[in-house]
């Protein structure tokens, strides 16, 4: 499980490979907490529920990123870990559970606001394990 | 109708041709699906740094949307983006074209807006670690939840609707602010019934911030004076003090373009278009989802106007307390205000033939010659202010709207330096102090919200803007009118 960054000029181009379709979100996840902020800085004192859905695979992760980048950002919470299922019926859906603290800018090394996810080069793969690319408008 | 684009993802050898200085080609080549040429504006240095990346792949994917004019544009300080590049018009027929939320980007009405003041060099220099402090403090970054107003949802309705004249009702400002913005600040059909809950939970907070990345003020001073005649229209004396700011619509901006990429991406099936890049999402200009995407854009217009009028009314109660006068004894009036990030329905020659087209400039600026009817009254004879900020620690221009830019790019010029660098490198090869050492050299002084922003904001990751401006000034579609430097900087 691991994300890497691409060259990109002015955004943020990342590729995540890991073992199967939960661990990919989560380690998606880690990647938008880790270009907003220093996400080992951040204790697990308070938790905020949120969810994300989709059509398909690239709409979720497109509302998933959206989703993290909100609580983030707007509600300002930083985030240190996240309990979360998908589920598949009609669409999907991801119910989560946020565990951190309130958004410290100095005391978390707070970096950049994320402005939106983007449908830009987005690849869902799912062979031999799960393979993501995306980027981050910054 | 019904199309079918196919676009490549891959980055195929670019040779464009040389069609007269500063000036190339791409051919339109139908088997990529494009249906007009690319024409970039650059010198040789700017289109070699163009070709390393995919800006002109991107150029490529544009010329290939249904109901694009004449040709694509890169500007010259043109750059990757994702989907649209950064630096780049695309004009679609009003009636057969598309709009695309891509088109104008996540940071809708991102733009930036200079005042003047009668303050000089050294009567600021004495006090400069005082001001940019005192500035720091009072422009809210919004970042987190903690906002500088406290907005109700009708109040919001208001602010969508009025732009700059709800900030100037409500004590930001004065008229004459309103009257030398483009589309003095506010634009008639927006619709804040367009707006989704939760591009409304983003705004809410956020109007009267100034965000990180790549957003900031910046104390300047008239350094050079190219046009007398312009120059003193806009009230701008070599070796005066100048405010520059920019910033734009914010979380409520890029909510705005998210929620309407997804309609538009989910409503292409229904009108036939078919791209292999999502990002590109666009629907008939003139179809329901067309007009609810722009009257929602044009909200967020209207938000950034706002927004930049309440930060300009935050720098001079700034400069108020810190130089012991009024804003009105300082005579900081507001030189013009431009948007960089936009789409709107414009009369152009084409072939001869005026026609209505969706313009859309993503990291492109307006710039309208003199006498046409959409420059403000005070400019109208000369033509519209232009304002192309460099990166931090380097210099930014005033330039002046000129005729062939009607001919050759839409009425549009750059909108900055334009990166060469990524984020990433930046981090890697600078370190904050090695980045403030080198602007304190300078006489700079900064402060900034986050450490890594002043890192991945280096003067070395942008490119040369006196480089960019001169293609502009050379093409005749924006010329040199004062040329400013940075004395202090605050970012987000």
């Amino acid at each position: 499980m691991s994300y890497k960054f691409l060259d990109h000029a002015t955004d943020a181009f990342v590729e995540v490979n890991a073992k199967d379709l939960k661990e990919a979100f989560a380690t998606t996840a880690d990647a938008v907490i880790n270009i907003t902020l220093d996400q080992d800085k951040v204790e697990e004192k308070n938790q905020k529920e949120f969810s994300a859905n989709g059509k398909d695979l690239r709409y979720l992760l497109f509302s998933w990123l959206e989703e993290i980048t909100f609580v983030l950002i707007t509600e300002g919470f930083a985030i240190r870990r996240i309990e979360f299922d998908i589920v598949q019926n009609d669409e999907y859906k991801i119910q989560a559970k946020a565990f951190g603290e309130p958004l410290d800018l100095q005391k978390h090394n707070f970096k950049v606001e994320i402005k939106a996810p983007t449908f830009y080069e987005m690849k869902i793969e799912q062979k031999n394990g799960v393979f993501m690319r995306f980027l981050l408008d910054l | 109708m019904s199309q079918r684009v196919i676009l490549p993802l891959s980055m195929p050898s670019i040779t464009p041709k040389k069609i007269a200085e500063n000036q190339y080609e791409i051919e339109a080549d139908s088997n990529l699906g494009m249906k007009v040429p690319v024409r970039i504006y650059a010198n040789d240095a700017l289109l070699q740094k163009m070709l390393t990346d995919r800006t002109i792949m991107q150029a490529k994917n544009v010329a290939s949307i249904p109901g694009i004019v004449s040709h694509g544009v890169v500007l010259p300080d043109g750059h990757e983006g994702y989907g649209f590049p950064v630096g780049g018009v695309a004009a679609m027929d009003a009636k057969e074209g598309m709009i695309s939320p891509g088109g104008v980007g996540y940071d809708i009405n991102c733009g930036v807006r200079l005042l003047r003041s009668n303050l000089t060099e050294d009567m600021v220099r004495s006090k400069l670690k005082e001001l940019v402090t005192d500035l720091f403090s009072s422009i809210p970054s919004g970042v987190g939840s903690k906002g500088s107003v406290k907005l109700n949802h009708s109040q919001l309705d208001e602010v969508l609707t009025r732009g700059v004249n709800w900030a100037i009702d409500n004590g930001y400002g004065s008229s004459h602010d309103a009257e030398v913005c483009e589309e003095n600040g506010q634009i008639d059909n927006a619709d804040p019934n367009k707006i989704s809950d939760k591009a409304r939970k983003r705004g809410l907070p956020q109007l009267g911030s100034l965000g990180s990345g790549n957003h900031f003020l910046e104390v300047q001073k008239v350094s050079e004076i190219h046009d007398e005649e312009a120059a003193e229209k806009m009230g701008i004396t070599k070796g005066t003090i100048t405010v520059l700011l920019h910033c734009g619509s914010r979380g409520f901006g890029h909510q705005v373009c998210s929620d309407y990429l997804r309609v538009a991406e989910q409503a292409m099936e229904k009108y036939n278009i078919h791209l292999n890049d999502r990002e590109l999402a666009c629907v008939p200009n003139t179809s329901e989802e067309g007009e609810s995407y722009r009257t929602a854009m044009f909200a967020a217009l209207n938000y950034a106007w706002s927004n930049r009028q309440m930060l300009t009314h935050w720098t001079r109660k700034s400069f108020e307390r810190v130089f012991n006068q009024s804003e009105s004894d300082l005579d900081m009036n507001l030189v013009y205000d431009v948007a960089h990030n936009i789409a709107k329905v414009e009369k152009h020659k084409v072939n001869g033939e005026e026609r209505k087209l969706v313009v859309h400039r993503k990291g492109a600026t307006r710039a309208f010659p003199a006498n046409k009817e959409e420059v403000p009254l005070k400019y109208r004879h000369l033509g519209q202010p232009v304002l192309v900020p460099g990166s931090m620690g380097t210099a930014s221009w005033i330039l002046l709207g000129q005729p062939n830019s009607m001919n050759l790019s839409f009425g549009s010029t750059a909108h900055g330096a334009g990166r060469t660098m990524s984020r990433s490198k930046a981090r890697r090869n600078y370190t904050e102090d090695d980045v403030k050492k080198s602007l304190n050299d300078k006489g700079i002084f900064i402060k900034a919200l986050t450490r890594d922003g002043v890192v991945e904001e280096t003067p070395h990751a942008y490119k040369d803007v006196d480089a960019v401006v001169n293609v502009s000034h050379e093409l005749g579609i924006a010329t040199k009118v004062a040329k400013l430097v940075p004395i202090g900087v605050i970012k987000g």
